[in-house]
């Protein structure tokens, strides 16, 4: 609540001197990029999809507008910088209502767009039906979840792991519960994280074995990533060896 | 995705919508973490969503909740207790604007605004506390858009402007409203302003009745009696419809003088205006005039009566015209026949529609293929994972 009375007067000056530096400039508006999305899907009532969108980038102008024309006289930057971008959205908005009822070529034949979507709400169906068995919500998953991104990556590790064990899935499907200390001593993991995170680990077991394939895709994408780190470093270790 | 800790909004991430609630969605992000975020719009499954921390969906449970929001109450009470006495030391003038929403704004020695107030349930809508801080200026040429956009404020509408100084007496209450009036209202010559000086005590009464001061001046000034809440929610038209605000005290001077001005330009326009016709008269009769005396000379007709010979002419060309009505009921005709064309092509695409169906039928079996293909790559991706991983570490022990 004090950061709202003392913090305006850095950003007043920070906006001021990014004024006629260009290099100050970009790092500002890079700083500033959740701001200014969150004026923008304020405005616009509705989240912005893609970074690549119009609304996105009108914001952008919108914030780079407000550098230019602020002066210490206005008020607090932020909240100069709030007006601009509403009104340049509001612009955008009268602008594209005439096209209101123009249909993009993307979107004409709906049936091929939603393909995946279709695809997307059948597994989670499944999903959802699985869990269910386990008495696991989705809402579970977001309360009691790992928060912190390494451990999520272990427990998608160990998830993986599980779902290729034949005698452990077996094993799940029977009581339809975690055999945690099984776990424990065959792939030499920690008590505690299982514990913690069991709920986490037999979805993304489910996920594995059942090979929901999108819902993998964003799953997978952090193992992927450290797998490429794996790479680079046993090459590196390779260069040193030769 | 993105940690900065800055002051404003501090996170933003991505993610894929995966389950559509009452009041929030399920997320996945890049990261694999699962998220509930309020709704926005139309949420649909699959729908790709930049967030930021303020979107975030908790739901905690109501004790915790009861206890945070109390002690907060009780906080901010202290706090506007606080302010209160520290802002009305500070504020050096009133300004009020009634359009129909009707709003306070407090202002200090350099006409930056305060503090800002809506005194009914049209002005909540229209007022922003970012305003504070501002100009007075910029802040009622903001408030006056805003109430365009919300249709308050249509053409030829009015706006009632009351100011009074509280404290101080180096600027004069006319510095004020000559600021307001001189970038605001200029300009725009649709919009009647009516601008009204006032004092402090009237201030304190109006602010007693909960009513905005211009409303106040206007139903002191009238001396009738007058529901006090009826006019509170009125807008100034219709104040003016009621003769209640018709009273040539409350009309501002500054209004008036701008009329007389006005008058006399218009005067002076006319005047000009009458001057260069009669010029032009003058010029025209000459010239005239002169050709005549020329055509009598060389004993020819006018070209003014061979004009009357020609009208003659012109009637044959009319019934001309009427026979080419006849021509417009044959492109009737055609019309007809290209109306049918469109039909026949329309069937023509229904046809291409099932067509369409057939492929559809045939692109999702090969999606199926490609599924059953990507299943088996990420079998064998896993195994390639585990004996990699496998030989590291057989090479980290070789190592040691």
């Amino acid at each position: 609540m004090w950061g709202k009375f003392t913090e305006p007067n850095k950003i007043n000056t920070k906006a001021i001197n990014a004024k006629d530096d260009e290099l100050k400039r970009n790092q500002f508006i890079t700083d500033y990029v959740p701001f200014i999305l969150k004026t923008v899907s304020d405005q616009l009532k509705r989240y912005v999809e893609t970074e690549n969108s119009e609304e996105y980038s009108v914001g952008l102008i919108g914030f780079n507008e407000a550098i230019d024309k602020y002066e210490p006289s206005k008020g607090s930057f932020l909240s100069f910088a709030k007006l601009v971008i509403q009104s340049r959205i509001k612009d955008l908005l009268n602008k594209n209502k005439s096209l209101e009822n123009v249909v993009y070529i993307e979107n004409y034949d709906e049936n091929i767009i939603c393909n995946e979507d279709i695809e997307l709400k059948m597994e989670i169906q499944d999903l959802e039906n699985e869990l269910s068995k386990f008495n696991i919500s989705l809402d579970d998953l977001v309360i009691n979840g790992p928060k912190h991104k390494d451990t999520r990556e272990q427990c998608v590790l160990i998830g993986s792991t599980i779902s290729k064990d034949k005698e452990i899935m077996d094993k799940i499907y029977e009581k339809f519960k975690i055999p945690i200390t099984r776990i424990v001593v065959k792939y030499n993991q920690s008590k505690k994280t299982i514990t913690r995170n069991k709920n986490f680990i037999l979805t993304t077991s489910v996920i594995f074995y059942k090979n929901y394939e999108i819902l993998l895709g964003w799953i997978k994408k952090p193992i992927v990533n450290n797998r490429v780190n794996d790479e680079n470093e046993q090459n590196r270790r390779g260069g040193y060896d030769g | 995705m993105k940690m900065s800790k800055i002051e404003g909004v501090d996170m933003m991430d991505k993610g894929k919508v995966i389950k559509v609630e009452k009041h929030y969605s399920t997320l996945i992000t890049p990261t694999g973490e699962f998220v509930n975020i309020k709704n926005k719009g139309t949420m649909y499954i699959g729908q790709n969503v930049i967030f930021t921390e303020y979107d975030i969906h908790t739901n905690k449970s109501k004790g915790i909740a009861f206890k945070t929001v109390a002690a907060v109450l009780a906080l901010v009470i202290l706090l506007n207790a606080y302010t209160k006495i520290s802002e009305d030391n500070l504020a050096f003038a009133v300004v009020s604007l009634d359009i129909n929403p009707s709003i306070e704004l407090k202002i200090n020695d350099e006409f930056n605004v305060l503090e800002i107030k809506a005194l009914n349930e049209d002005g909540k809508e229209i007022i922003d506390k970012a305003y504070i801080g501002m100009e007075v200026s910029y802040v009622v040429e903001n408030l006056v858009e805003n109430a365009k956009q919300k249709k308050y404020l249509t053409e030829n509408g009015d706006v009632l402007i009351a100011t009074a100084i509280l404290n101080g007496q180096e600027i004069s209450v006319d510095d004020i409203s000559d600021s307001i009036y001189n970038k605001v209202f200029k300009e725009d010559n649709k919009i009647n302003v009516y601008m009204i000086n006032s004092t402090k005590e009237d201030y304190e009464e109006a602010d007693k009745k909960d009513i905005s001061l211009g409303k106040y001046k206007v139903i002191q000034t009238t001396n009738a009696d007058i529901n006090i809440e009826q006019v509170k929610n009125q807008s100034v038209k219709q104040l003016k419809d009621n003769n209640i605000l018709n009273k040539k005290e409350i009309v501002n001077k500054r209004v008036e003088l701008e009329k007389i001005k006005k008058d006399k330009k218009d005067k002076k326009d006319k005047k000009d205006k009458e001057d260069k016709e009669k010029d032009k008269e003058d010029k025209s009769k000459e010239h005239r005039d002169k050709i005549k005396d020329k055509y009598k000379e060389v004993g020819k007709i006018e070209p003014k009566e061979k004009n009357k010979q020609d009208n003659k002419l012109s009637e044959k060309l009319k019934a001309d015209i009427k026979n080419n009505d006849k021509n417009q009921k044959k492109r009737s005709d055609i019309r007809e026949v290209s109306n049918i064309n469109n039909k026949l092509e329309k069937d023509d695409k229904e046809q291409d529609y099932e067509e369409n169906k057939k492929l559809k039928d045939d692109i999702k079996e090969v999606v199926e293929e490609k599924k059953e293909i990507t299943n088996n790559k990420a079998q064998k991706y896993y195994k390639n994972n585990k004996t990699e991983k496998d030989n590291k570490n057989s090479n980290n022990k070789k190592h040691q």
